[in-house]
């Protein structure tokens, strides 16, 4: 029984049978709404228009599936059939499948065996013989193709640790804020670690949130200053994170993805003077300049109140309109909303909004950084080297065979060559054939059949 | 764009007309015409290099942003393999006639969007992106070609019903070379499907390097060398794919026009990568505006 699963796995037939249904689920799930890419505020347009896309998006889109139970047996499967695959066919690489047939004849001259000899004379004789050899190269090209196989089987058992023993999320930190790296800090978070975890939690402090620019329409860079502390708050290194420069620290790396303002707000009850609200409120809306539609940032209060907030980097009024003339923080205000009630604050102004008082004291910069841990990624990226160096072995020294022999034919002697080649047989074919035209061969070729008795 | 650059741009387009024009005219009027046809293309390609040369120096950057840029470099690779491969085989030349329309109008749908010089985007700048956007594009580029010779592979037999198939591990013959000066039209079929599946074989080498190195790209942008998007799937979808028509091929024995056949289907998984994905539009972009 075992036998039987075991050479069923390690049949090509299931490897691309799994790989075909991988396909076909990927292929499918790519036109479903990709749930896990969308902001919240299109996923919940996209669950109200079309309730079943959404459902179907949330099981099937390629993000969500890999997650699946599906994806892990079917991948799980392929791991093993890929590994079955590779340990079959190891060490025999090198035998031949298949005759090789004589394609040329021609009289012996001198110096017949000689040039053919050259011709192939780097080659492994397989079997070597006075007036007499079989000779082959693409010995690498046949182990190419088992490192080939043999490094995706790694890739997914590294995808597979990363899996059961990684976590991604994401984190929040203003300026002058310092938290640990775990995920109870994170805003978001996918996967948690079913085996092991790390040892060392790194804890990071935002100096300094800065954007870099050519000129003032187009960003050069997001620059984020960022000191990383031990538990014990002993600096351990100050570093520069930017987009596509992430931190590595301690096995995990961050990587910055979004930036915004948080304006520090005390917010208390007008009747009572009871504190409602005080911290930087990291608002996820920086408005662009004169930006027409109207995304706004809100806050939830205690009772049930709810606060909306507009920020404008650079304000301006233009008659009753206002805006914010550039992306720079020149002229920060925030414009707060209570039902029907609003109002303009500047740093340092405190105004009543409906039924509460806000105070815009300074202002701050988040930063957003997506954090990985996965222990899987060094074992992934060995199996992509393996497979990227299996490939091009496998393809660029292909299998070729050639077969010589000098037979004595009544009162002559004749030479017989042959070859075979896997890949290319015609470009083959053309080689050996203009070899066969320098040896003096008969026009006609040699028909099939005539070597059986030397194969 | 710039006025020099705009200048090489429709110098190219306006002369890969005439070349494609000429390669057709040889075919139907049974003329010599391949050769200046080639040779227009050829001309064509320097102006067209010339553009992107002119974009990088202005820009200070190599042509990897945005649509048009794409669409710039990816015809000029198309072109850059299809003139190796003409100038190696030069009785595949006639493949210009789908290759050239091809080129411009991959060009012409970059024309159709924003063409204004920019500074590179953050995300952009990672020396990856190069050797990436390399990869790709040759990968592509490989599999187009490799079409292209399905296509006319495909035309020859149908027009010679008497074609037969090789057999594998037939006796090589005297007489297997090739006549250099013969169209493809009449050459060997057996040496079109060959350069077919090398050329297939060359764009999965550089896909699976194109996949690699985008994942190291990935992991300093996002975090993670894959995330599932369906850009990335859709990389994955085509190189599993052509990996198949590898396998049917090499195990299964799929040769002639059955290759032929898979060669210009699974062309369609790198339509969809691209156009179908809209990688110009940004980093990666979600499929049917989802």
């Amino acid at each position: 029984m075992m036998k039987k699963v075991i050479n069923q796995l390690s049949s090509r037939r299931t490897a691309i049978l799994l790989l075909f249904i991988l396909t076909i689920l990927f292929v499918a799930g790519s036109f479903l709404p990709q749930v896990s890419f969308l902001p919240a505020s299109r996923q919940e347009e996209i669950r109200s228009e079309h309730p079943l896309l959404y459902l179907l998006g949330s099981y099937l889109s390629p993000a969500r599936l890999s997650g699946s139970v599906l994806f892990l047996i079917l991948s799980f499967l392929l791991f093993l059939s890929l590994l079955f695959c590779t340990l079959q066919r190891w060490g025999k690489e090198g035998e031949r499948r298949g005759r090789v047939p004589f394609s040329w004849r021609g009289k012996w001259r001198p110096g017949v065996e000689e040039e053919v000899r050259r011709f192939c004379r780097r080659w492994e004789k397989v079997r070597d013989g006075e007036g007499k050899f079989l000779a082959r190269r693409g010995k690498w090209g046949r182990r190419g193709s088992l490192i080939f196989h043999g490094g995706m089987a790694v890739v997914i058992a590294g995808a597979f640790v990363g899996y059961l023993s990684g976590y991604k999320g994401g984190m929040v930190v203003t300026e002058g804020q310092t938290l640990p790296v775990t995920p109870e800090n994170f805003v978001m978070k996918y996967g948690s670690p079913l085996i092991g975890g790390p040892d060392d939690i790194p804890v990071i402090r935002v100096e300094r949130v800065t954007v870099v620019k050519y000129d003032e329409k187009h960003v050069r860079q997001y620059r984020v200053e960022v000191t990383v502390l031990d538990r014990e708050g002993r600096e351990r290194q100050r570093d520069v994170v930017e987009v596509n420069r992430p931190l590595l620290v301690a096995g995990h790396r961050l990587v910055l993805e979004d930036y915004g303002v948080a304006p520090y707000l005390v917010i208390r009850d007008k009747d009572s003077g009871r504190v409602l609200g005080e911290a930087y409120y990291n608002l996820r809306v920086l408005r662009k300049p004169w930006q027409k539609e109207d995304p706004v940032d809100y806050v939830e209060l205690p009772g049930g109140g709810r606060l909306q907030f507009r920020f404008f980097p650079d304000f301006e009024r233009r008659g009753d309109k206002i805006g914010s003339r550039s992306w720079e923080i020149k002229n920060p205000v925030l414009w707060v909303t209570a039902g029907d009630s609003n109002a303009l604050l500047f740093p340092g102004e405190e105004k009543a909004v409906g039924p509460y008082l806000v105070r815009f004291g300074d202002l701050r910069r988040w930063a957003f950084f997506r954090v990985t841990w996965n222990p899987g990624e060094k074992i992934a990226w060995f199996g992509f080297v393996l497979t990227l160096m299996g490939l091009t072995l496998r393809f660029f020294d292909p299998e070729m065979w050639l077969l010589f022999a000098i037979r004595e034919e009544g009162e002559e002697k004749v030479w017989y060559l042959g070859g075979r080649a896997s890949y290319f047989p015609q470009s083959f074919a053309g080689r050996l054939g203009e070899l066969a035209r320098r040896l003096d061969a008969e026009a006609q070729p040699v028909m099939e059949g005539s070597n059986k008795r030397d194969e | 764009m710039n006025k020099l650059e705009a200048l090489f741009i429709w110098i190219a387009l306006y002369a890969y007309l005439p070349g494609f024009a000429l390669l057709l005219a040889a075919r139907v009027f049974q003329r010599r015409w391949e050769k200046a046809g080639y040779g227009i293309i050829a001309v064509a390609f320097l102006a067209h290099t010339l553009s992107g040369a002119v974009r990088w120096v202005v820009s200070g950057h190599p042509p990897v942003q945005g649509n048009y840029e794409n669409a710039l470099l990816g015809a000029w690779f198309l072109i850059l393999v299809y003139l190796v491969v003409g100038w190696r085989f030069p009785y595949l030349r006639p493949a210009g006639i789908l290759v050239a329309p091809l080129a411009t109008l991959i060009l012409g749908m970059g024309l159709k969007g924003e063409t204004a010089i920019a500074p590179l985007d953050p995300p952009y700048q990672s020396n990856w992106l190069w050797v990436h956007v390399g990869f790709a594009w040759l990968a592509f580029s490989s599999f187009f070609l490799a079409a292209c010779l399905g296509a006319v592979y495909l035309w020859r037999q149908w027009r010679s019903a008497s074609a037969a198939e090789p057999a594998q591990d037939a006796p090589v013959a005297l007489n297997a070379g090739v006549p250099e000066r013969e169209s493809v039209f009449a050459a060997d079929l057996a040496r079109t499907e060959e350069i077919m599946l090398g050329l297939i074989i060359f764009g999965f080498v550089s896909q699976g390097f194109m996949i690699a190195t985008g994942a190291i790209w990935a992991a300093s942008l996002w975090g993670s060398y894959w995330s599932w998007d369906p850009i990335e799937t859709w990389s994955l979808v085509c190189w599993l794919v052509y990996g198949l028509v590898l396998h049917l091929r090499f195990t299964f024995g799929w040769r002639g026009s059955r290759l032929a056949v898979l060669a210009v289907v699974a062309v369609l998984t790198v339509v969809i990568s691209f156009w179908g994905l809209g990688i110009g539009q940004g980093v990666h972009t979600p499929l049917l505006g989802f």
